[in-house]
């Protein structure tokens, strides 16, 4: 700045008759910079101007008023005379500044001012780098460093031990970087954690901009190619790791949270144990709370694993137990109201939590900072305590209560960080996701109800049970520390001493408690030869292990000597639960996928309709005109479809989600969830390209799509780039209503990333899909869920037509007593799961059984089985019964005359009609078979086309299945049906083989020509196909009374009309068929490859040449004809 | 078959080459795909060491070792518009700004780290308890050497700062 060496001579400004603040146009100018964009000197205009405010007010403050004439370049660097610029090691860069008058003095002290500023703000900026890295340094975990790194060095696994706060999920992958590590995955059991550790660490790198570190979880990445860290979610590493070229990906993989023994957890333990032995690069680093640490030290022993204790920061924490005074007696009283009100769960009693508050109100001054932390069991318990204590607040002003589990939105949990405005306390209630996983700072005082919700898996009845239990001490410790991160602290525990002593030391492992079938079977498509052999850090009972293999074999998954089929490999590809996973493949030889991936989509996630959907009148009424009395599941189909056809017109779906009670977010999960599944049955090409990219958008549908695309990346580009969120000052709850609209204002970030995702020629297919109204298509899904869903299956009890709704009970094989879950439709709608008067017939003379012949019996097909208060069916559709058991039994038991079947011994079904047993299920096994021959016939081809080449699988159109499947679901049969007791099960079978000229005269199979004939060595009887075992039951007085009045009877085939049986005996009418001409012929067209069947389609009338040998009718060329009438001869 | 055309067709719209790629969250069996080619094509590598936004001037202040790795050294950032230094200063990026677009740049988006003691050439931080600045930098033990042929304020100014820095221990 030569030019100001001529400032000396210029008049001083003096502040005391001037301002700068009153030139703030003028000055501004001087701001702006010469460049392409506007950019200005300084980030925040005003943030300036109250600087200049602030120091000219210190200035004339201090006495001072007049600004010292300007130095020139020489003079900066000299020392003496004293001038405060000379502090300054900033300064004005001429190049980027627009012209100015550079002899005005007033505008050259602006200037100067303008450095004071700027240099101000450098001192802020780095400090706060500073500060970053001094508490980085605090941390218990950055004096292990150096361990970390020596260990490292000398073993590839390592396990690192400390308590929360001790820094170690924030620091470890960072040191890893620092390390030179440049592929670093860390997994976490929430996706949550993910999300925030990513945002977390990436700080800490100053890259909070960058994608150095980065997140996966289901449905979200960020992730590019310049990321080196990684937060994962378990399961997302383990699909990952199942893939063999993936292996390679990363150098060192950090497993976090290993003390919460999560199922994925434990898995990844074992698969990661034996990753160490095929990839001799991979460090493994295991990360875990101070809880049961010699557990993996031992099971990494042989690996050399070394430990690393790190202890935690804590301040002393005061412990005070404080049980409710009368919570022996009314524990006993509630159990005795319950069993009076029949189940109805008891609400969590919140004085004992309010009574604490307000001792907390006593006895420390509101100065004194610090929160509330309280641990209840669920969601409900913290609704109702969060009630009571805004109750309370309306007296006592200083709390606000924030709610906290992982059912709220996003942007709700991290309400929980916002801080309290002075002189009052935030009061988190929260479920046990505050426990390990997520960290608020500033809690001084921790409520704890020594209570958890956990879900436990019940193999005997394979339902599982949501129930409160008393924590485990460690959970019970975890809880305590909360309490002492910030400062001393106190916790409340509201249970005593001696219950305390009495509580498990750890959790149950996870794998004790949820079903295996998913896990099982995702080792044995890993490659894992046996799956007893599995090195589990803690190995579920044997005697499970064997029924889920079990439950495998018959789901078709694993072959009989425990290989993967190729239905199983396809199953394990599916991020779903195996039952859905197998309703998708079954529906993928059907030409029409759509509606199917919909529902899918639907049954994977949670229900959409929150409690307050069913308690709040209003909800229930707006929900009234979408109910189906087809089953909750097309209740939500139908609001789904809704759903979509309001963002079709671009209305706001948020605002009638809410007057519904339904939770949206699940709405986007199905889309989500819908188009993840299409995606992998294309990639695994099960099903064909979806229409929504095989139609192309029109050019001004493009056009108009482009805007529109244009302006949503905008939207998300701001919202990315928006300042990270920051601790923000909460408001006092009192308008929390305006604060809830004040939030809502906002765009809606979930539409703006749906329709992102979706333009209009998508939603629209997305709408047709979720539009099930057709009988066909309601009856073709259903069959499709039962495939998935079989044996989940339950029948009516035999008296629920003269009892109340409240009392109407259900059986499922395993399990006797069920009832429908309260809110579901049919619990409400009962008669729709009853016959009616007009339903039931009359009965032959002979047939004497009580069990009342219709047919309109119904089946219910459950999702799973849900015990919380006592147990219920949860997601139940309606079936004919005797064709879906017929379909989908595993083991079909009938006696000779087919007149009685047995399914899965424990459902009779009884045909007093003639010939109605032997129609029905001879259909069933034609149908069975044919359909599991074609999905069998579509994964084989896929499979070898793997190997060879990659065309397109050619979809068969001229399909007639699922119509066939359709008219037999449709069938009218009269029977009965009743559950077998253990008794009746001992009288059941004949064990022995059918009569001898029986066997004889069966050379070929009736039932299904190519299965072979054999005997059932231990029932007795013929097994007839893969599930149906003929001729097997013992005789009953009735199916006597029953042959012998139809021994008066001939019989006619109606198929050839020509063939006649002077008595109606059914094993001379199975001997008949083999013959039978109307029937051959039948199956001959069925069976002529779809090539041929264009101009084959109208049947016999084609055929040109009548064999008289055998008496069939033929389309045969002259060359055919001869050599057919040989082949004749010679038989 | 006839679907491929226009399968790519549609999918163009979606895959617009824009400078805001990244910002779709991209799906899963995308992701598998890319995930199934190990992570070793050249191209982004050689984007990235031409990428004038990684930071790789490697940063330690010798005597309270705050390490950092910073974009620039010298007096005439070309990420910081308007402004100079009076001496060459290692200067990073603002890390707690949105970053301009490419070849942009914004107001304020750079922090001054520290600089050479004049005196001992040693590197030291912007920190008050590592240096001090007047007319030039000097670290804490350098300045206190210097500061008798300053002018008073300057000393006093200096002896505030050597004597917190006492206090904090970290200046022998």
């Amino acid at each position: 700045m030569s030019h100001k060496s001529s400032g000396k001579t210029r008049d001083a400004v003096n502040l005391v008759d001037c301002s700068f603040l009153d030139h703030k146009a003028k000055l501004s100018v001087q701001l702006q910079l010469k460049s392409r964009h506007q950019t200005s000197l300084v980030e925040n205009v005003s943030d300036f101007w109250q600087f200049v405010n602030k120091y000219e007010t210190m200035l004339r403050q201090l006495g001072q008023p007049t600004l010292p004439p300007l130095l020139s370049d020489a003079e900066h660097c000299q020392a003496q005379p004293y001038h405060k610029a000379k502090h300054l090691a900033l300064q004005l860069n001429e190049k980027h500044r627009h012209d100015h008058n550079n002899n005005d003095e007033f505008q050259a002290q602006f200037e100067q001012l303008v450095l004071i500023y700027l240099d101000f703000k450098q001192k802020e900026k780095f400090a706060r780098i500073k500060k970053l890295r001094q508490a980085q340094r605090n941390l218990p975990i950055a004096r292990f460093k150096r361990d970390l790194r020596t260990s490292l060095d000398a073993s590839r696994v390592l396990i690192v031990a400390g308590d929360t706060g001790c820094g170690k999920s924030t620091q470890v992958p960072q040191y890893l970087y620092e390390f030179g590590y440049r592929s670093i995955a860390c997994t976490q059991p929430r996706r949550l954690a993910c999300v925030s550790l990513s945002k977390r660490v990436a700080h800490e790198l100053l890259d909070d901009y960058g994608s150095k570190v980065g997140f996966q979880i289901r449905f979200e990445r960020q992730r590019t190619q310049r990321t080196h860290i990684l937060f994962i979610t378990e399961g997302l590493l383990l699909r990952q790791l199942a893939m063999a070229s993936n292996l390679e990906q990363y150098d060192v993989l950090i497993l976090d949270e290993i003390h919460e023994r999560n199922l994925f957890g434990d898995f990844l333990l074992g698969v990661t144990k034996c990753l160490l032995r095929a990839k001799p690069q991979l460090k493994l680093i295991l990360m875990s709370a101070t809880i049961n640490v010699q557990l993996f030290h031992d099971y990494f022993k042989e690996e050399g694993a070394r430990l690393l204790q790190v202890p935690g920061r804590l301040f002393p924490i005061k412990l005070r137990y404080m049980p409710p005074p009368s919570l022996e007696l009314k524990a006993g009283q509630a159990s005795a109201g319950r069993t009076k009100r029949g189940g109805q769960s008891e609400r969590l009693d919140a004085a004992p939590f309010v009574q604490v508050l307000s001792l907390i109100d006593q006895q420390y001054p509101t100065t004194e900072r610090g929160d509330v932390l309280i641990f209840v069991s669920g969601v409900k318990e913290i609704d109702g305590i969060c009630d009571a204590i805004r109750e309370y607040a309306t007296q006592q002003p200083q709390w606000l209560v924030l709610p906290l589990h992982s059912g709220l939105a996003l942007a709700e949990q991290d309400k929980v960080f916002d801080y309290a405005p002075d002189g009052m306390r935030k009061c988190i209630v929260s479920t046990n996701i505050a426990e390990t996983s997520l960290t608020v700072d500033g809690v001084r005082f921790v409520i704890d109800s020594g209570k958890v919700k956990e879900m436990s898996y019940d193999s005997s009845c394979k339902g599982q049970r949501l129930k409160e239990f008393w924590v485990s001490q460690s959970s019970s410790e975890q809880r305590k520390g909360r309490a002492g991160r910030t400062g001393p602290g106190v916790c409340f525990r509201l249970y005593t001493q001696k219950q305390f002593d009495t509580f498990e030391a750890y959790p149950t492992p996870e794998i004790y408690r949820v079903p295996l079938d998913t896990m099982l079977l995702q080792m044995v498509a890993m490659g894992l030869p046996d799956v007893r052999a599995f090195p589990f850090i803690e190995p579920p009972e044997s005697e499970r292990i064997e029924q889920t293999i079990l439950a495998l074999k018959q789901h078709g998954a694993l072959t009989a000597d425990e290989k993967i089929t190729p239905l199983g490999s396809s199953l394990a590809n599916l991020p779903v639960e195996l039952s859905i996973g197998k309703m998708l493949l079954m529906g993928c030889v059907f030409p029409d996928v759509e509606q199917l991936l919909t529902l899918a989509a639907m049954l994977s996630v949670q229900s959409p309709l929150t409690t307050r959907a069913f308690n709040d009148p209003r909800c229930d009424r707006e929900r009234q005109p979408l109910e189906s009395d087809q089953g909750d599941l097309f209740t939500l189909l139908r609001a789904f479809c809704h759903w979509l056809q309001l963002k079709l017109g671009r209305e706001n779906t948020r605002k009638w989600c809410h007057r519904l009670g339904i939770e949206e977010q699940r709405f986007y999960e199905v889309c989500k969830l819908r188009s993840q599944f299409q995606r992998i049955l294309e990639s695994c090409r099960m099903a064909p390209p979806s229409a929504g990219q095989a139609t192309a958008l029109s050019s001004s549908e493009r056009a108009r799509r482009h805007g529109e695309l244009r302006q949503l990346k905008a939207l998300k580009r701001r919202e990315r780039f928006e300042q990270p969120r920051q601790r923000k000052l909460l408001k006092q709850h009192a308008n929390l209503e305006a604060q809830q609209e004040e939030d809502e204002a906002g765009e809606d970030m979930r539409d703006v990333d749906f329709r992102l995702r979706h333009d209009a020629r998508q939603l629209t297919l997305l709408e047709r899909s979720s539009r099930i109204e057709r009988h066909r298509d309601v009856m073709l899904l259903k069959l499709l869920l039962v495939s998935g869903f079989y044996p989940q299956l339950a029948l009516a009890d035999e008296f629920n037509y003269c009892k109340s709704a409240g009392q109407q009970f259900f059986h499922t094989q395993l399990k006797p007593f069920i009832s429908m879950h309260p809110n579901a439709h049919f619990a409400q709608h009962f008669e729709l799961l009853k016959l009616a008067e007009s339903d039931l017939l009359d009965k032959p003379a002979y047939y004497t059984p009580k069990q009342p012949l219709s047919e309109r019996h119904q089946l219910l097909c459950y999702q799973s089985l849900l015990e919380t208060a006592k147990p219920y069916l949860m997601n139940c559709i309606r079936l004919p019964a005797a064709q879906t058991l017929l379909l989908f039994g595993y083991a079909l038991d009938t006696d000779l005359g087919i007149t009685r079947i047995v399914c899965d011994g424990w459902l009779e079904m009884h045909f007093p009609h003639p010939g109605s047993g032997l129609q029905l299920l001879s259909r069933a096994i034609e149908l069975q078979r044919r359909w599991s021959r074609r999905l069998h016939d579509k994964l084989n081809e896929l499979n070898n086309e793997e190997k060879s080449s990659s065309s397109p699988v050619v979809q068969d159109k001229s399909d007639t299945l699922w119509h066939d499947l359709l008219d037999f679901m449709s069938l009218d049969v009269a029977y009965t049906i009743k559950r077998l007791l253990p008794a009746d099960l001992k009288t059941l079978y004949t064990h022995r083989p059918p009569p001898e000229q029986l066997l004889l005269a069966l050379q070929t199979n009736p039932f299904a020509a190519d299965f072979a004939l054999s005997v059932h060595g231990e029932k007795g009887g013929l097994n007839v196909s893969e599930h149906v075992v003929y001729g097997c039951l013992t005789e009953q007085p009735w199916t006597l009374a029953m042959e012998a009045a139809l021994q008066q009877q001939p019989w006619q085939c109606a198929q050839c009309g020509d063939f006649e049986l002077e008595h109606f005996y059914v094993p001379d009418q199975l001997l008949h068929r083999l013959q039978c001409a109307g029937r051959k012929r039948k199956r001959q067209r069925s069976a002529t490859p779809p090539a041929a069947a264009g101009s084959n389609s109208s049947g016999s009338r084609d055929a040109n040449y009548h064999c008289k040998q055998c008496g069939r009718w033929l389309k045969l060329s002259q060359i055919e004809i001869l050599r057919h009438r040989r082949q004749c001869i010679k038989n | 078959m006839s679907e491929e055309p226009s399968t790519s067709s549609s999918s163009a719209i979606d895959e617009q080459p824009d400078e805001d790629e990244d910002l779709l969250l991209k799906d899963d069996a995308a992701e598998i795909e890319r995930l199934q080619l190990p992570i070793q094509s050249q191209e982004p590598q050689q984007e990235e060491e031409n990428d004038e936004r990684i930071a790789r001037i490697e940063f330690r202040c010798s005597y309270c070792d705050m390490h950092e790795f910073v974009h620039y050294y010298g007096r005439e950032p070309p990420f910081a518009l308007g402004i100079l230094f009076r001496e060459d200063t290692y200067v990073m990026r603002d890390p707690f700004q949105a970053p301009p677009p490419r070849w942009q740049t914004k107001a304020e988006y750079y922090i001054a780290m520290g600089a050479n003691c004049a005196n001992c050439s040693k590197v030291v931080c912007k920190d008050a308890s590592c240096s001090f600045y007047y007319t030039k930098t000097l670290c804490l033990p350098c300045g206190a050497e210097e500061l008798k042929s300053w002018p008073v304020e300057a000393q006093t100014r200096l002896r505030k700062q050597l004597a917190a820095a006492k206090e904090s221990g970290l200046l022998k």
